[in-house]
């Protein structure tokens, strides 16, 4: 199933037709399996007024499955909870990491042994949540 | 205090949504309005260097060189301003979307509720558009938006129904300041000894009645908590007002392109009121700027009316007072109000004219027509043109801001 990254910017999505389930490796004749419509904006954004669009560069949460070139969708103003894939500000700018605790507090964690957990110096400022990723293909 | 009417502001919003969306500019001084060459925005920072609305970009790069000036993307800032009447409309259905970035709302509960309820949106603004709001809740809208200056940015004044609470906060404002107050009419009421907007408030009614203007003596009743300025939602059980508006794109400039889409705004509006019998007394129309000003206009008819045509002639006359060639436009809108419906409007009204009568006739007809064959299969010939630009692209769905790349 391809989805037109195009339609999550807001334009030109219309009802998209479900085409029943598909299991990775084994496609279903999905012809006969129509169900319903649902529209893509409805499933993606469950607060509309809150969500933000942005576009993954680097590999530091490849172990999430978010990879670079990836459109992720954030939610604002929603309450973060620890283990949550949280969009963060350090040091001015904007960084997607594992939000996770210890014994000092709040800290980031990346999903790529490559990279380090960010420690925050002051106190850590959680922007918004993350709710759905978005990869095109071909 | 069983209702009461909240003014809403977004502080410095055109710079404080390009902050949302660049974390990079977070406590820098922003100023926007760079193709114009004038700032039309400034962030808190950008205010405390001293940059004034208005001022040109060479002397703010001159004076100012640490200020980032950036282009203005209203495209962005209409997306948050929607997002921000949205967001009000949660919590009543009684939203007038006054400007871009500001918006007046009708609440109902008691004053705990209330005072609640305004603590909530603006909790829910701020931390789901990245920004912050100044609200003022009071008993009209004069009040209102007095209320949500005072404590900007990021203020919250409530003015309960107690009357003395109202006079002190009103002995600080200056008259000028009061909404609808321009500064002609404030030096008339100097003149009158009137300095504050208690000054003003506290003139006798039989003094104000014979000295002042019609419009001065609505914001003399509004600052005494009479309510005289409705909130223009659009909505209720019968319509007050019926209203339709179109964006267009490309923007025009052109008197002719403008006129046709007023035209047939005319018609979509009068479609809807003939639907319910009903016939106008004023028309209001708009001329939406690209910068998003509102050029406004209201025709008091002498009689009531109906017929496109007719309600449309009016408009043609009034047009030059608020069209300027030098501007570009992005939409346009036609409001009738004053709705009476047809049982109403007395017999005599026909008298003098016969057309009118005929073009009930006439309208039953393309009325039918457009039921059968679709809507706007007879137009008006004024309306052509507008038919024919393209247009209509602008989706009433919200599009999702794009905050940039993120590692």
């Amino acid at each position: 199933m391809s989805i037109g990254v195009d339609s999550l910017l807001g334009y030109n999505i219309g009802m998209i037709k479900v085409l029943g389930l598909i299991e990775a490796g084994f496609p279903t004749s999905a012809s006969e399996e129509l169900i319903d419509t649902m529209s893509l904006d409805e499933f993606l954004l469950e607060n509309r007024e809150a969500s933000y669009l942005l576009k993954v560069k680097g590999d530091s949460m490849k172990d999430a499955g978010i990879l670079e070139g990836d459109l992720v969708i954030v939610e604002r103003g929603k309450e973060a909870r620890v283990g949550d894939i949280v969009v963060a500000e350090v040091d001015g700018d904007y960084t997607l990491k594992y939000l996770r605790r210890d014994k000092d507090g709040l800290y980031l964690e990346p999903a790529n042994d490559k990279y380090k957990p960010i420690h925050p110096k002051e106190e850590l400022q959680v922007i918004a949540v993350l709710r759905a990723v978005v990869r095109k293909y071909r | 205090m069983r209702d009461a009417v909240l003014h809403i502001d977004g502080d410095s919003f055109f710079a404080s949504c390009e902050t949302s969306l660049n974390p990079r500019l977070l406590g820098k001084p922003v100023v926007t309005g760079k193709e114009r060459g004038i700032a039309s925005s400034m962030s808190k920072e950008a205010k405390a260097l001293g940059v004034t609305r208005g001022m040109p970009v060479f002397k703010i790069k001159e004076h100012f060189p640490q200020v980032v000036i950036l282009s203005s993307d209203y495209s962005v800032y209409e997306t948050f301003a929607q997002r921000m009447f949205a967001i009000v409309r949660r919590y009543t259905d009684h939203v007038e979307e006054y400007s871009i970035d500001e918006c007046f709302a009708l609440l109902r509960g008691s004053e705990e509720e209330m005072s609640r309820t305004v603590r909530e949106i603006k909790s829910s603004l701020q931390s789901e558009l990245g920004m912050t709001f100044s609200l003022g809740l009071a008993h009209t809208k004069v009040l209102a938006k007095l209320a949500s200056s005072k404590n900007k940015p990021d203020g919250l004044t409530i003015l309960n129904s107690s009357t003395s609470q109202v006079d002190t906060f009103l002995e600080d404002v200056d008259v000028g300041k009061v909404w609808g107050i321009g500064p002609a009419t404030a030096g008339e009421l100097r003149g009158y000894g009137i300095r504050t907007a208690l000054d003003l408030k506290s003139r006798e009614e039989r003094w104000v009645r014979e000295s002042l203007g019609k419009h001065t003596r609505e914001i003399w009743y509004e600052l005494n908590s009479e309510r005289v300025f409705p909130i223009e939602s659009g909505e209720g059980d019968s319509p007050k007002s019926i209203q339709a508006t179109r964006t267009f794109t490309p923007p025009t400039s052109s008197a002719n392109a403008l006129l046709s889409e007023l035209s047939k705004n005319t018609e979509n509006a009068s479609v809807k009121m003939r639907r319910e019998n009903l016939f106008a007394k004023k028309i209001y129309f708009f001329l939406k700027t690209q910068d998003f000003r509102y050029k406004r206009y209201e025709v008091v008819l002498d009689k009531p009316l109906y017929a496109p045509s007719e309600l449309f002639s009016h408009i043609e006359r009034a047009f030059s007072h608020v069209y300027d060639p030098r501007l570009l436009y992005r939409a346009t809108g036609v409001t009738l109000a004053g709705l009476t419906p047809s049982d109403q409007v007395q017999e005599d009204l026909f008298g003098d004219s016969t057309r009118s009568k005929v073009w009930l006739d006439i309208l039953k007809t393309v009325d039918s027509i457009d039921r059968r064959y679709g809507s706007h299969t007879l137009t008006l010939a004024s309306s052509m043109e507008a038919y024919k630009r393209r247009g209509g692209a602008v989706h009433k769905r919200l599009c999702i801001p794009y905050m940039g790349e993120i590692s």
